[in-house]
């Protein structure tokens, strides 16, 4: 019964566009999903904009789903290739570049924070990176996608994109080395 | 190094999982308004539409009917209307040549009674010489001398008869002239034919005007077959195009509804399809009928006295362990089918409604096939088969009535029915469909 789940009907009353069905959806999976735009996005304005696209486009293709994975990773997948969507079109950024910028990060991270804090403050370490940076190390270090896969979304060779990699990475740990010290 | 380098990874991804941030409440209000949005567009349109189509065909098969019919109306009143038109010129050249001929035959009348005074006179004068030269030897002399006066008397009178002999003969002449133009002209006049105009023009107006339209036609046309030759141009009128019904090749559109049964089937599982078809006159009664349909087809099987197909269980997507725990399965199909058949007329007829019969042999072209299967125990799991069949195995037949709606258009209705003789879709089924279909052919 692998298949079994307790949201395939869910699932079917979304497909007939039952408003009840989108809406338990969404509360189901909103806070996960907006983690993930929280990630991509600069500020809370922007990554709201992006759950709602991405959410809009899960309800508008959820009909291709067909439980050959789970669905909070078909969600997941939606929610990244809209967030990428997003910030090509609004924000224009360019790959291919690679000039070095400095990154401050003033986190005021204290080892003591809970959980949850901890979580909003890694979310801001890596919102302070640049945007391409920020992109890269998203898709490759979090969301686990190969550079390969990568290569193929941005439309950027790899190479380019293993030195957006390393230097966010570089970046991530002077912040963290400059807070944890 | 790369294990180092995957810690911060790890410690990223296991600090983000306690993320518990929730987004404001206005996030879902836009996305409720961008639903809102498409679905008075797409969402609540779409599924009224297909349910409407058959009706949406209809209204637009009927339009159609209706401006072809107009067209028809609004030419044959044309038609009348010129019809009349000369019926007035010819009542005016009527009246014209009979004044002419009133004339002529008073001036003949005044030339014959002259030439009848003219002739007397001459009797007389050749009775009165006559008796001059028999009974009175002795007035030779007198008459010798009057020769010369009554000679020139005589000749002047001979030469005005002869004038008006010859007058006489033109205005006689000129009569037969009047005449013959008049005699035509009287004869498209005559009460019989105007009447029988009048009367079909009268009652074509108010009442159906399509069924009337051969007789009005023969009657205008032969009226004017009359006339044709015997005057003058302009009172010719022109015929309408004549536009044959017997056509060799007809297409058009068709729309079904149709009930479907699969072994174990509920007994009512409606569906519907809607197309394209056509036909070639192969001989007098004979036609090659070639369709080709989208089918939108349902059925739900549930246990009753055959039980399920096996082959759905067996095939049942998820690896059922427990089959006694599935209570139903719905099938959705949509599919292509295109149909090759042979249609024979029972009583064809111009203008009637004919009945013929149609048997056909299918090919069809499932799209992915969706399946729900109902569970005891647990919520229903939505199922779709991705694949592309095809199919050869099914005969159609097909009795109906059809009839010239008007030159152009002709409608079908029929009943109809189906059956696979081989198993068909995912399910492997055996599939029977009966129904009810119409089309309209140009």
């Amino acid at each position: 019964m692998k298949y079994k789940s307790t949201s395939s009907t869910l699932i079917k009353q979304c497909i007939k566009g039952e408003r009840k069905a989108q809406y338990e959806l969404y509360e189901m999976h909103k806070v996960h999903l907006f983690g993930i735009c929280r990630r991509y996005a600069k500020t809370v304005i922007e990554a709201e904009d992006m759950l709602q696209d991405g959410f809009y486009n899960i309800l508008r293709d959820i009909k291709q789903f067909n439980n050959q994975v789970p669905l909070n990773a078909w969600m997941r997948k939606v929610m990244i290739n809209s967030a990428l969507m997003y910030i090509r079109k609004y924000k224009k950024v360019n790959y291919t570049e690679l000039h070095e910028e400095r990154v401050e990060g003033l986190l005021g991270y204290d080892q003591k924070m809970d959980q949850t804090d901890r979580a909003k403050a890694i979310i801001h370490i890596i919102q302070t990176l640049p945007e391409v940076q920020q992109t890269v190390f998203n898709l490759k270090g979090i969301d686990g996608y190969s550079f390969k896969e990568i290569s193929e979304l941005l439309e950027v060779n790899e190479s380019t994109l293993r030195s957006h990699y390393l230097r966010a990475r570089k970046n991530l740990q002077s912040i963290l080395n400059k807070e944890l010290n | 190094m790369e294990e180092k380098n995957n810690n911060m990874e790890e410690f990223f991804q296991r600090s983000l999982e306690q993320f518990n941030e929730v987004p404001s409440n206005q996030v879902w209000d836009k996305i409720d308004e961008r639903l809102d949005g498409e679905q008075k567009w797409y969402k609540n349109v779409f599924p009224w539409f297909r349910t409407l189509l058959p009706l949406f065909l209809a209204i637009i098969l009927l339009g159609c009917y209706h401006v072809f019919s107009s067209n028809k109306i609004n030419t044959s009143n044309k038609y009348l209307l010129s019809a009349q038109e000369t019926i007035q010129k010819l009542e005016k050249e009527n009246q014209r040549l009979s004044f002419l001929a009133k004339e002529n035959n008073e001036k003949i009348n005044t030339y014959t009674q002259q030439i009848q005074f003219n002739e007397t006179q001459y009797n007389s004068l050749l009775d009165q010489y006559s008796s001059l030269k028999v009974t009175d030897q002795k007035s030779e002399k007198l008459f010798k001398s009057d020769t010369h006066f009554g000679k020139a008397a005589f000749e002047d009178l001979l030469s005005l008869n002869e004038d008006l002999t010859n007058e006489l003969s033109s205005l006689k002449a000129q009569m037969n002239v009047l005449q013959s133009e008049n005699r035509p002209a009287n004869k498209i006049l005559s009460n019989t034919r105007l009447n029988a105009i009048d009367k079909n023009y009268n009652f074509l107006i108010p009442k159906n005007a399509t069924y009337y339209y051969p007789v009005k036609d023969i009657i205008l046309i032969n009226s004017l077959k009359d006339i044709e030759g015997n005057m003058d141009d302009d009172f010719l009128v022109e015929e309408p195009d004549q536009i044959s019904n017997n056509r060799k090749f007809r297409f058009g559109f068709k729309a079904r509804y149709f009930n479907t049964l699969v072994k174990s089937s509920e007994l009512i599982n409606p569906g519907f399809s809607w197309g394209l078809r056509a036909e070639y006159q192969l001989r007098n009664k004979w036609f090659l009928t070639s369709d080709l349909h989208y089918n939108d087809q349902v059925y739900r099987i549930d246990p009753g006295a055959g039980g399920f197909s096996q082959e759905s269980l067996k095939k049942y997507p998820l690896g059922i362990d427990d089959t006694n725990s599935v209570k139903d399965i719905s099938t959705r199909t949509k599919y292509f089918d295109y149909k090759l058949g042979i249609k024979y007329l029972i009583n064809p007829a111009e203008n009637k409604f004919n009945f013929y019969v149609n048997p056909s042999i299918v090919w069809q072209l499932y799209l992915p096939q969706e399946y729900t299967y109902g569970l005891a125990r647990a919520n229903d799991i939505f199922h779709t088969q991705r694949e592309y069949t095809g199919y050869l195995g099914s005969g159609n037949l097909s009795l109906g009535i059809e009839r010239n709606l008007n030159n152009r258009m002709l409608f079908q209705l029929n009943l109809w029915g189906e059956q696979s003789f081989i198993e068909l879709g995912y399910d492997k089924q055996y599939v029977t469909m009966f129904g009810i279909g119409s089309s309209i052919l140009f």
